[in-house]
């Protein structure tokens, strides 16, 4: 298809990648963050890093919205699940995120009326077909999947259908990035900003990142030549001493995003004051829930949820791993307590988180190769 | 374990009955997705136009799906568009490319 196999072209990809090893600088470091956990996924399964100099490493950033759901919002969703009333649904990836009390694959195997579907859009089906039922979407995600939990709730208003609720975990990207760049510790040259969020939020929103913090920034696709240009481009800004955002992705993203999905968010959604993300703690303004007009299909408002809290083990590192101070491997438990069956910390959950990525592609190699 | 996943997805919906829109960017392999997506977003091209916002596409593997266009009005039949979760978040634009 096209605007696929151009960016997988092998001679291209080489070519870029002798750019950026004839470009960088040898006594410097440039230590450059991902922001989104496609990209992560993106740079193992294709083997990227491999391609470029030793003096450039990649961070793997925050941007898997199931690894930063804590613990306690899983057991909040699940306590709903349980109830004999409902059917819980939620996207494929969250079946299998743990809470105190097993996964929603396993409450199924129990007996609670779990399903998987691809779209809020379907759970909403699923409640007209089923009126005698309360149909309740699990919504997890950034600024990409909140629009269509945002249609959802709209189309739900306007059918009026009212066994359909949303229990709402929608992150927001940019406070997160601006937590990292808070720490103390921090130790980010430049960003990798997120292809699929931007085509809702657009460039532009970055632009305090180069601003406040003078940090390039530049959006990115999600194919092999996609990510070594943006690299190769935030080489370039590094190098000159330049931070501004630039837009490698273009071609899906407007600088000003896709203003009636930005019109539907602002019509559903409002800001929490402050929300919890596993491994970063608590980040204010970083989440949305629904608004007052839309509290007869707020799943929060219509079951009461014990507001459960759980705190990772001491032991874990996440933090240190999510702002770039340590790379996955370095972490205590990485291998040993903490694997993909086993996860103990956030990263670990899905397998676009840092660590899970980490141990699928590299730690596997490594082990195959003893 | 995403693999397996998304067969067991595709055999659930097929099992219920529900919407075709599972099986869009089922059979490819290679991920346009993006973890910050919670879901992946695959590039589609429109076939055709239906009522209440919607388009019938086609990937690139050739699975086809109705989607909500709610937040692409300007799309038309032959325009690439960037599918997630149902919804079409984006159409392609060949000059800001
Ligand atoms: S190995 Fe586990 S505990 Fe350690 S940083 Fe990774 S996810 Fe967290």
């Amino acid at each position: 298809m096209k605007y696929v196999d151009e960016f997988r072209d092998p001679a291209l990809i080489r070519k870029t990648a002798d750019e950026i090893a004839r470009l960088i600088e040898r006594d410097r470091h440039y230590r450059i963050m991902e922001v989104c956990g496609g990209h992560t996924f993106s740079i193992y399964r294709f083997g990227l890093q491999r391609l470029l100099p030793e003096n450039i490493e990649l961070v793997h950033g925050p941007g898997c919205p199931v690894c930063v759901l804590p613990m306690g919002r899983m057991d909040d969703g699940l306590a709903i699940a349980a109830r004999p009333e409902v059917i819980f649904t939620a996207f494929g990836d969250v079946m299998r995120v743990p809470g105190r009390r097993g996964t929603p694959l396993e409450m199924r195997a129990k007996g609670a009326d779990v399903r998987m579907v691809y779209s809020p859009l379907d759970a909403l089906k699923l409640a007209m077909e089923n009126p005698d039922r309360q149909i309740v979407f699990f919504a997890v995600g950034f600024e990409t999947t909140a629009p269509s939990t945002a249609l959802t709730l709209l189309r739900a208003r306007s059918l009026n259908v009212d066994n359909f609720s949303v229990f709402c975990n929608h992150v927001l990207i940019l406070p997160a990035i601006r937590a990292i760049l808070d720490s103390p510790d921090m130790r980010i040259d430049g960003f990798i900003g997120p292809g699929h969020v931007s085509t809702v939020i657009g460039a532009r929103p970055y632009e305090f990142i180069a601003r406040e913090y003078g940090k390039p920034v530049v959006i990115s696709g999600f194919e092999p030549l996609d990510l070594l240009q943006s690299i190769l481009m935030l080489i370039k800004q590094l190098n000159q001493g330049r931070a501004e955002v630039e837009n490698q992705y273009a071609r899906v993203v407007p600088w000003d995003g896709n203003r009636p999905a930005l019109r539907a968010l602002a019509e559903v959604f409002a800001v929490r004051p402050f929300f919890e993300w596993r491994g970063l703690g608590f980040i204010s303004q970083s989440a949305l829930r629904l608004r007052d007009e839309f509290a007869a299909w707020d799943a929060e408002a219509r079951f009461s949820v014990p507001g459960v809290r759980v705190t990772d083990p001491k032991a874990a590192q996440c933090g240190e791993v999510l702002k770039g101070v340590l790379p996955p491997n370095r972490c205590k438990l990485f291998g040993r307590e903490c694997t993909p069956e086993h996860p103990v910390g956030a990263l670990m959950v899905s397998s676009e988180g840092a660590c899970a990525a980490y141990y699928h592609y590299v730690h596997a190699m490594v082990t195959a190769g003893d | 374990m995403r693999r397996t996943m998304k067969g067991e997805t595709r055999e659930r919906i097929a099992s219920e009955g529900a919407s075709d829109r599972a099986s869009l960017g089922g059979s490819d392999s290679t991920p346009l997705r993006c973890v910050t997506c919670r879901d992946e977003a695959v590039l589609a091209t429109v076939l055709a136009l239906r009522e209440a916002h919607q388009a019938l596409v086609e990937d690139c593997s050739g699975q086809r799906a109705l989607v909500a266009i709610d937040f692409t009005p300007e799309a038309r039949v032959g325009d690439i568009l960037l599918v997630h979760s149902g919804v079409a978040i984006a159409r392609l634009d060949e000059e800001r490319s």
